[in-house]
Parts: C-alpha cells; sequence; structure tokens
C-alpha cells in the first residue's frame, strides 16, 4: 500500500483548524466561562483551531520525516549490498598490483565494474 | 444550540476525506483479496490506531459515559479491567499461534484446530455478534446526532449506515484500518476540550469531588467490596469481565485479529498491541473525566431543555451544547459520526468476510462486486435491526446479555484449543452447544430467583417455592451484574464440557497440532524480551491505577 495516510490527515486537521479559528475570530460572540474565582469570557473555536493546525502541520512533518526515513532507508539498503563488492573490489584491486592473476567475480551478484577494475589497475 | 452553515461544511469536508481513502484505496484493489486482506506495508502505528478505534465506538462513548455519570468511575474497569489483561493474552498467546501457523482470521483457525463445520458454526456466531452490535452502536450514535440534528432518529440511522456502506465497499479492509486514523482523530480533536474545559471551571479534583456530595463516585474497587447500586461484587470482575468476556471481546474478537493480522511481523504487531494498551489506559480522560464534570457541573449551569436527559446517554452531548459554540458543534457531529463508523467499519469487514470466505467460501479473483454487494447487504441488515431497536428502545439492553449467551461460549472453545492438545472437534460443538444451555439455564434462574411464585400459575409456583432460598444466588441487582456473573459461568462450563466430550484426538498430524496450540516457550523468548518488559510495565501501571483510585 503506497498510500499514506498522514497526509489526509494533516490536510484534513489543518482545514478544520483554519475554518475554526477564522470562524471563531470573525463571527462568534465570546463565550461567558465559569472559572473558580470569577468568569471569563472565551471563544472556544479560537484556541480549539490553533491547536488543530498545529496538529495539522506536526502530521504532515512527521509524514515527511517518516518518507524520508523510508527513502534513507532504501538507499541504506542498496549501500549494504554494494559494500558486500567494496571489500572484494579493494583486495582486488591490492591483488591486482602486486600479481598479474585476474581476481575471480564474486558469485553472488556478478556487475560489470568488478569485471573491468582489475583490467584497469593491471593496465596502469 | 443551533447548528450554523460552519457546522454542516466541516462534516461534509469529514466525510469527503473518508471517501478521498476509500477512493485511494479501491485505485490498489484488483481482486477480492485485495478486498479481505491488507497489503504488507501498513505501519504498526496504523494498525494501534485502528486497533484503538474498536474501543472508540458509539457503545464506549455515550454508553460509558452513560454508566459514569449513573455510577460513578466504578466505570474504569471497562477500560482497564476489561481490555489491558486481554491485550496482554492477544500479545503472548493468540499472536504468536497464529503468526507461526499464518492464519489470517479465527474462523479460518476454528477450521484448521477442528473442521469446516465448526468454523461456519464460529462464523455465523460472529455474524450475529456484529449485527448486534452495530444495531446498538447505531442506535445510540443516532440519538446522539439527533440532539445536535433535528433529523428523526431512523433517518440518522439510514445515513449512517449508508456512509459506512459507501466507503467500506470502495476500500475494503485498508479504508476501513487508515479511516480509523481520521475517525481517531476526529473523536479526539472534540472530546479533549471537554476535559480541559472541566479542569478550568473546577479548578481542582477536590472541588469537584466537593460538587457531587458523593465520595463513592470516585473509588473503584470500595464499592465493589460492599453493596453498590450496580449489584457487582468484586469478583465478578476478575472473573467475569477479565477473564470471560474481555478475551472474547478484545483478545478473541474477529475485527482485532484480522487487523493485528495485516502486520506482517509478529513483533510489530505486538508493538501495535501495546501501543493500543497505553491509549485504552489513558481514553477515560476524554469519556470518563467528561461525564464526571457534566454530572458535576450541569446543575450550576443554566441547562437547556432536552427532553431525553433522564435516560444518561446524552450527557456528553449535555455538555457540548453547554460549553461549545457553532463551529465547534461541527466537530462534535463528526466525532459522533466517527463513534459510529468505528463500530461500523469493522463490523461490515467481518459481515462480509465471514459470509464470503467461510460461509461461501468462495475465493479468487474477479469477486470484488461480489464482496462489494456483501458490504452494502451487511449495512443494509445493520440498519433494519438498528431501527428495529429504536421501535423498542429497552431491547438494547440485552445486547451484552446476547454475548454471554453465544459469544462466550466459542471464545472458551478456541481457548481450549489453542491450549489443550487434546481438545477435539467434537469436544469443540459440544462446548458450544454446553455452553448455550448453561446460558440459558443461568437466565432462566435469575428470572425466577427474580419472580415472586404468587404470580406464577399454581403448578409452577409450587414447584418453585422450595428452591426460592437456592435460586437466592441468582438475584441480581442489574443485568450487568448477572451478565458477568453468567459469562463466568458459561466460560468455565464450555471448556469442561469440550474437555469431556472430546474423545480421541482426531488430528493425526502432530506437527500440525503443535503450530495451532499454545507453547509457553514463546514468550520467553529472546526476541521477545522487550514486548515481555513492556507488558509487564503496562500492567504494573494498570495495578498502581488500580490502587490509586481504590
Amino acid at each position: 500500500m503506497n498510500f499514506d495516510i498522514t497526509r489526509p490527515l494533516a490536510l484534513m486537521s489543518i482545514l478544520f483548524g483554519v475554518i475554526l479559528y477564522l470562524y471563531g475570530q470573525f463571527v462568534v460572540m465570546p463565550f461567558v466561562f465559569d472559572i473558580p474565582h470569577g468568569v471569563v469570557p472565551i471563544k472556544i473555536d479560537q484556541p480549539c483551531g490553533l491547536f488543530y493546525v498545529l496538529f495539522g502541520i506536526v502530521v504532515w512533518q512527521f509524514g515527511r520525516f517518516s518518507k524520508i526515513k523510508a527513502l534513507d532507508a532504501g538507499i541504506k539498503k542498496r549501500e549494504k549490498e554494494l559494500k558486500i563488492k567494496e571489500p572484494a573490489q579493494a583486495s582486488t584491486q591490492t591483488e591486482a598490483n602486486s600479481e598479474p592473476e585476474p581476481e575471480p567475480k564474486p558469485q553472488s551478484e556478478p556487475e560489470p565494474e568488478t569485471k573491468s577494475e582489475p583490467e584497469t589497475n593491471s593496465e596502469k | 444550540m443551533k447548528i450554523e452553515l460552519v457546522d454542516y461544511s466541516i462534516v461534509l469536508i469529514f466525510l469527503a476525506f473518508l471517501f478521498y481513502v476509500g477512493y485511494r484505496c479501491k485505485q490498489q484493489m484488483h481482486s477480492a483479496n485485495d478486498f479481505f486482506l491488507v497489503a504488507k506495508k501498513l505501519p504498526a502505528w496504523v494498525i494501534a490506531v485502528s486497533l484503538f478505534s474498536l474501543g472508540l465506538t458509539s457503545f464506549d462513548v455515550i454508553g460509558l459515559s452513560a454508566l459514569t455519570a449513573d455510577h460513578g468511575i466504578i466505570s474504569l474497569h471497562y477500560f482497564w479491567m476489561g481490555t489491558i489483561p486481554a491485550l496482554a493474552f492477544l500479545i503472548f498467546c493468540v499472536i504468536p499461534v497464529f503468526a507461526k501457523s499464518q492464519i489470517k482470521n479465527l474462523p479460518d483457525y476454528l477450521h484448521r484446530r477442528f473442521d469446516s463445520d465448526t468454523r461456519r458454526i464460529g462464523a455465523c456466531i460472529y455474524i450475529l455478534m456484529v449485527c448486534v452490535f452495530c444495531a446498538l452502536n447505531l442506535f445510540l450514535g443516532s440519538k446522539a446526532l439527533s440532539f445536535f440534528c433535528p433529523l428523526p432518529q431512523g433517518v440518522w440511522i439510514t445515513i449512517l449506515a449508508a456512509i459506512a456502506a459507501g466507503y467500506v465497499a470502495l476500500g475494503g479492509l485498508s479504508a476501513a484500518i487508515l479511516n480509523s486514523v481520521l475517525l481517531v482523530s476526529v473523536i479526539v480533536f472534540a472530546l479533549t476540550p471537554l476535559s480541559v474545559l472541566g479542569i478550568a471551571h473546577f479548578g481542582d479534583w477536590n472541588k469537584m469531588v466537593i460538587e457531587l456530595m458523593d465520595k463513592s463516585y470516585f473509588e473503584i474497587w470500595k464499592p465493589l467490596l460492599g453493596l453498590n447500586s450496580l449489584g457487582v461484587k468484586w469478583e465478578y470482575i476478575f472473573t467475569g469481565l477479565s477473564l470471560s468476556m474481555s478475551l472474547g471481546l478484545f483478545a478473541l474478537d474477529y475485527s482485532v485479529v484480522q487487523r493485528v493480522q495485516s502486520l506482517d511481523d509478529a513483533n510489530d504487531a505486538k508493538k501495535a498491541v501495546i501501543t493500543t494498551g497505553w491509549l485504552r489506559m489513558l481514553s477515560p480522560l476524554i469519556i470518563v473525566f467528561p461525564a464526571l464534570v457534566t454530572v458535576a457541573a450541569v446543575p450550576s449551569l443554566k441547562l437547556f431543555d432536552v427532553k431525553d436527559a433522564d435516560s444518561g446517554m446524552l450527557i456528553l452531548p449535555i455538555l457540548m451544547g453547554n460549553w461549545y459554540t457553532p463551529g465547534m458543534f461541527g466537530i462534535c457531529v463528526a466525532a459522533f459520526i466517527a463513534s459510529v463508523l468505528c463500530s461500523l467499519q469493522a463490523g461490515l469487514m467481518v459481515f462480509s468476510t465471514a459470509v464470503f470466505s467461510d460461509i461461501q467460501n468462495a475465493t479468487g479473483y474477479a469477486n470484488v462486486v461480489r464482496a462489494q454487494k456483501l458490504t452494502v447487504a451487511g449495512a443494509a441488515i445493520f440498519a433494519a435491526l438498528a431501527l428495529l431497536l429504536n421501535q423498542f428502545p429497552g431491547a438494547s439492553n440485552y445486547v451484552q446479555t446476547i454475548f454471554t449467551f453465544i459469544g462466550v461460549p466459542l471464545c472458551a472453545v478456541t481457548i481450549c484449543g489453542m491450549f489443550i492438545s487434546g481438545c477435539t472437534s467434537k469436544g469443540a460443538k459440544a462446548g458450544i452447544l454446553g455452553g448455550v444451555i448453561i446460558a440459558f439455564l443461568h437466565y432462566g434462574c435469575s428470572i425466577l430467583s427474580s419472580i415472586s411464585p404468587n404470580l406464577l400459575p399454581a403448578g409452577i409456583g409450587s414447584l418453585i417455592e422450595p428452591l426460592k432460598s437456592q435460586l437466592a444466588y441468582f438475584g441480581f441487582r442489574s443485568a450487568f451484574a448477572s451478565n458477568l456473573s453468567r459469562a463466568f459461568f458459561v466460560f468455565i462450563g464450555s471448556i469442561v464440557i469440550a474437555l469431556l466430550f472430546s474423545g480421541k484426538q482426531d488430528k493425526t498430524d502432530s506437527k500440525e497440532l503443535d503450530l495451532l496450540t499454545f507453547h509457553i516457550s514463546s514468550v520467553f523468548a529472546r526476541e521477545n524480551r522487550m514486548v515481555l518488559l513492556s507488558t509487564m510495565f503496562m500492567l504494573i501501571v494498570l495495578v498502581l491505577l488500580n490502587v490509586g483510585l481504590w
């Protein structure tokens, strides 16, 4: 499933937040709310709207972060696959410098680079 | 309270997002298998939230807030003792067995552990239970929504069933799981400000206790040691709620297992369940606390006239009506719609999966339309039952009773099969039937104990008269207490009968039997250490919370 739910969640929260904040700012009258030592006028839509917008932004960033993390993990995985060949490559280079014999290719994943490099080294 | 254009637009935006997710899931659906199973790349946190959504249904939000308003924080047992031990059971017993045997749902387990007949019986029981529970949730949700929007309850029931059928038929299980995230967020958005305003209104906890003038309202165990309004004794919580009912409602619930098994890795599944446990433990903050605030605060507020207020079902809508303004009303309507959808989408998936793969035994790739038709049919059945409940509101009290009659025996037999390798298919069927008979006997005894022999026909009355003292045990103060007691009797009875009737093991393949039974070594496996520690920590917090609110 390639679909990322954080995008719709973030968009919905931001949309709700903006609507609530603007509606609280321009349309709703303050509501008199009892607190222990008196009353306070509050517009509940405004703080809730702000909170939703913040939540939406956090979720959006979280979605981006997870996407970057997933891409990073993919890159690292690929690097790991290539690193299997790096020591082999390195040993190929040193051995090619000292001995004229070509290094045997890694059997698991043969790639063109490993084939060509001993030749270039020996040419040098 | 007046719903304005802005509220309707918020609700419409919310519904548009639900259908958008359904549509996106449909684009990736190519076969009936895609409809009933999710692709393997859903993150564990999405599964955790979707499991949590199963505990934010109308029954939990409306029903348990009503219970809190009537009887105090004794309702916390539902959130804590009624869930957390069951989730621990799910982590240590159910997930390892299902993971190693590659089982996707409960009837599938019954099929492999016992036989195809047991699978069909199990599927029928799940379908029946899901119909009843979804009808109750539709009924409760429509009641709350009628409070905000002046539409008849019947119209709300139809609208809600149509919405759920719409996006679930589009996107299948993937849409149901992904949309849970949106549903949960809206419910939390709507309820959290109530708790914050409640704290601001009273200033401190003690002031709220003084306002309520009843200390037992804030105790969860002390009232159970003596007489209490529910008639529930402390042992019923352990035996009836934690052991018998919660295992069926959470650990061996069709939709819970379906969602948990949609994760590829068993360790991820366990982590998701632990996250759900923590969320469930915190959920009273947005359900129980606002209900207490309402009871304490509403007499001092100018409460507008509500005809149904005495029923207790509208305890949260009343507080919302007093403290919220237009704009937030839209979020509240969306939240109550979401609470109904939480149960409906899970119910529809259970209904369609059970009918499609367990009863009709259908498979194949060209059956998406058939699966969609089944989903719509399920929604129609739920709506029809809810409309029936609307005509006879008293019937809603019997929903839990029905679960003790059929759900508990099935759960007991499944557990028996999971733990005792000697349990056979013959024993399983006998266990289910025996459990139902025990439930009927228990129910009959509790009715007879409450009826005066003088009211019965002369012959029956004289027969009952000498038994009256023996039947006194079954005289329960409330249906809740009676259900808890019955659940335990049925649970133990089903297991005993299943073992008694299990003859020679009919499964010859010992390897298969080994895969399908629980082994204690899986709990203490090296890779399980972190999960074990996290669950132990969760259980310790549970104990501390119970001691703190003793």
